[in-house]
């Protein structure tokens, strides 16, 4: 599973690469901190979370869920959101 | 002709193979390199006792239970009681007999018809728990004929074996290092998981028990002058000449402790034994042919304190629940045996775990039934106290000489009249019983080794995760397991 999860992580992140440089869209450094943070503590929820299933401790698996899964998506969103803004502001420029 | 241009750069396809070769130079440091076949061995030698970065020795004979020295000596386990004059005849009568203890068939039918339908007390369930019960001590007879006798070994399947020196052949020869090794691929082959050694020497005799409450007319004897051990009426003699202890770890089943209490978690409990019985029998007739003596103890109360012998090895610590804690998954059993092949020395570890029981975490005495796990915040060299009962009588199940949290063990009994069963709800409980699937508590542990500022907080955070014993409607789930059940129950 995470040799599949590992590939489709990194074909993401190439994607994303590209997919910026196409669109002339840099990242600052405190951008890709935020952006590798979440995706972290992503793959940590995932982890933990069918880790949790294997262990039988269904109430700790689902309890991952809001306090790792939801900050990995706020920051997420966060270096989404900074990035988007900040690429908006230089197109109206 | 139509040209296609490709979107990847030249400057981009190098990048991209640069940070392949990386990739496979970072993979490559990560495995062994032998240079040569000693370098090989010498590296093989010193891996019996692989553990984490984060798992610190400590001196000799200097484990995280303080012992003093003066006080602490061999327990006279020949007398050891924990149901003995402990409580009054009427609380017994009221509380009744476990059926694995009191095996007649009209306290059996009380105690399993009040029971039978709840979940972990079915049919299948009371089968199990008979089923799995821990056979190989009864297999062991000595020369005398006496049951249960494990000191030399069955003495018609050591009788099998033949020694080296029985068929004109020089016996095995090997370091100390070489020596646990082999003994530590053996004995995870027999269905255990590690071992650790000490010397003989006036602190590490004083794990052996005095004697054994089986066979309380044959304590344990250490000989000078002889090169053999031997088996009286009397006594069971032990060489001090090239003695070394040898202490083993192995494993019950996870998912059977987190059913506890229950005839599911009985037969857990009963099956490890058997695992170490087993371990130990096979391990004698091992050593019996490289040429060796191996001694041991019978299935219960065993040679000496286990869990004693474990922390003062370094298999782990002895937290609030009395139980050697190991570093890596959940508690495991530890079994101590006496040989003359040359072993190294080992020394008691430091993982945290006496500190997190320390102040932080109450978790197994607060979900004790009975009480029988002190609360106190620290522990200390007060043996087991029950204001409640006038007739306890801890000196028959506590060693004196430890700063301890001593154990009621006559407390926990009562739990297992109450329950019909072993009990085992704090070992389930326990904040450091966990599985290793779950990459959390590779993160939490080397923190818990190094400080203990975020003890109290990872203890709320293990209550708020609501780990511990699975819900009792999940224990039947146990027979639907099929596939999903790991051999012997161990996972």
């Amino acid at each position: 599973m995470w040799f599949i999860i590992g590939i489709i992580v990194g074909a993401a992140v190439l994607g994303l690469v590209w997919a910026l440089g196409r669109r002339n869209i840099y990242l600052n450094w405190y951008e890709w901190l935020v952006g590798i943070i979440g995706l972290g503590l992503l793959l940590f929820t995932i982890q933990n979370f069918f880790g949790s299933y294997s262990e039988l401790e269904v109430q700790a698996a689902y309890m991952f869920l809001p306090v790792t899964g939801l900050p990995s998506l706020i920051f997420l969103g966060v270096a989404w959101q900074l990035a988007a803004k900040r690429a908006q502001k230089a197109s109206q420029k | 002709m139509k040209k296609v241009h490709s979107t990847l750069s030249r400057r981009d396809f190098m990048k991209s193979l640069g940070l392949a070769g990386a990739g496979l130079g970072a993979a490559a440091l990560t495995a062994p390199v032998f240079k040569d076949l000693d370098h090989a061995v010498s590296i093989a030698a010193n891996t019996y006792k692989k553990k984490p970065w984060w798992v610190n020795e400590r001196d000799y004979c200097d484990p995280t239970t303080p012992i003093d020295w003066d006080i602490w000596k061999s327990f006279d386990a020949a007398h050891y009681d924990f149901i003995g004059g402990q409580y009054s005849d009427e609380y017994l009568a009221e509380i009744g007999m476990p059926s694995m203890i009191a095996r007649d068939a009209k306290n059996r039918f009380k105690n399993i018809n009040a029971r039978l339908g709840n979940p972990g007390y079915s049919m299948r369930d009371w089968a199990f728990c008979q089923g799995a019960e821990n056979v190989t001590s009864a297999m062991c007879y000595d020369e005398f004929d006496v049951a249960r006798s494990m000191f030399l070994g069955d003495k018609r399947m050591m009788d099998m074996i033949q020694a080296p020196e029985d068929i004109g052949i020089p016996k095995y020869q090997g370091t100390p290092e070489e020596n646990a090794l082999m003994l530590k691929s053996v004995i995870r082959f027999f269905g255990g998981t590690d071992i650790r050694c000490l010397p003989v020497d006036d602190k590490t005799k004083r794990l052996l028990n005095v004697g054994e409450n089986q066979h309380p007319d044959q304590p344990y004897v250490w000989e000078e002058g002889i090169t053999q051990p031997y088996a009286t009426q009397a006594k069971r003699a032990i060489p001090t000449k090239d003695a070394h202890i040898l202490v083993f770890s192995y494993n019950g089943s996870f998912g059977g402790t987190m059913r506890s209490p229950s005839w599911i978690s009985n037969g857990v409990a009963f099956n490890q034994c058997l695992s170490g019985d087993s371990i130990q029998l096979y391990l004698q007739r091992f050593m019996k042919g490289l040429g060796y003596w191996l001694v041991g103890g019978d299935d219960f109360p065993g040679i000496a304190s286990y869990p004693a012998a474990g922390a003062m090895s370094g298999l782990g610590e002895v937290g609030r629940i009395g139980h050697t804690i190991s570093w890596d998954s959940w508690m495991r059993s530890t079994r101590l045996m006496i040989t003359n092949l040359p072993l190294p020395t080992d020394n008691p570890v430091d993982f945290g775990a006496v500190r997190f029981c320390t102040n932080s975490c109450k978790k197994c005495a607060d979900c004790c039934p009975v009480g029988a796990i002190k609360k106190d915040d620290e522990p200390s060299w007060e043996l087991a106290v029950d204001l409640g009962n006038p007739l306890l009588k801890p000196e028959n199940f506590n060693n004196p000489g430890k700063k301890t949290w001593y154990l009621n063990q006559a407390g926990c009994f009562t739990n297992w009249c109450l329950t019909d069963s072993f009990c085992g709800i704090c070992m389930g409980s326990c904040v450091f019983n966990k599985l290793t699937d779950s990459s959390v508590h590779e993160l939490v542990k080397p923190v818990v080794a190094n400080t203990s500022l975020f003890n109290s907080f990872f203890y709320n955070m293990d209550k708020a995760f609501s780990y511990g014993p699975l819900d009792e409607s999940k224990w039947e789930d146990w027979w639907t397991l099929g596939d999903k059940m790991p051999i012997h129950g161990i996972g």
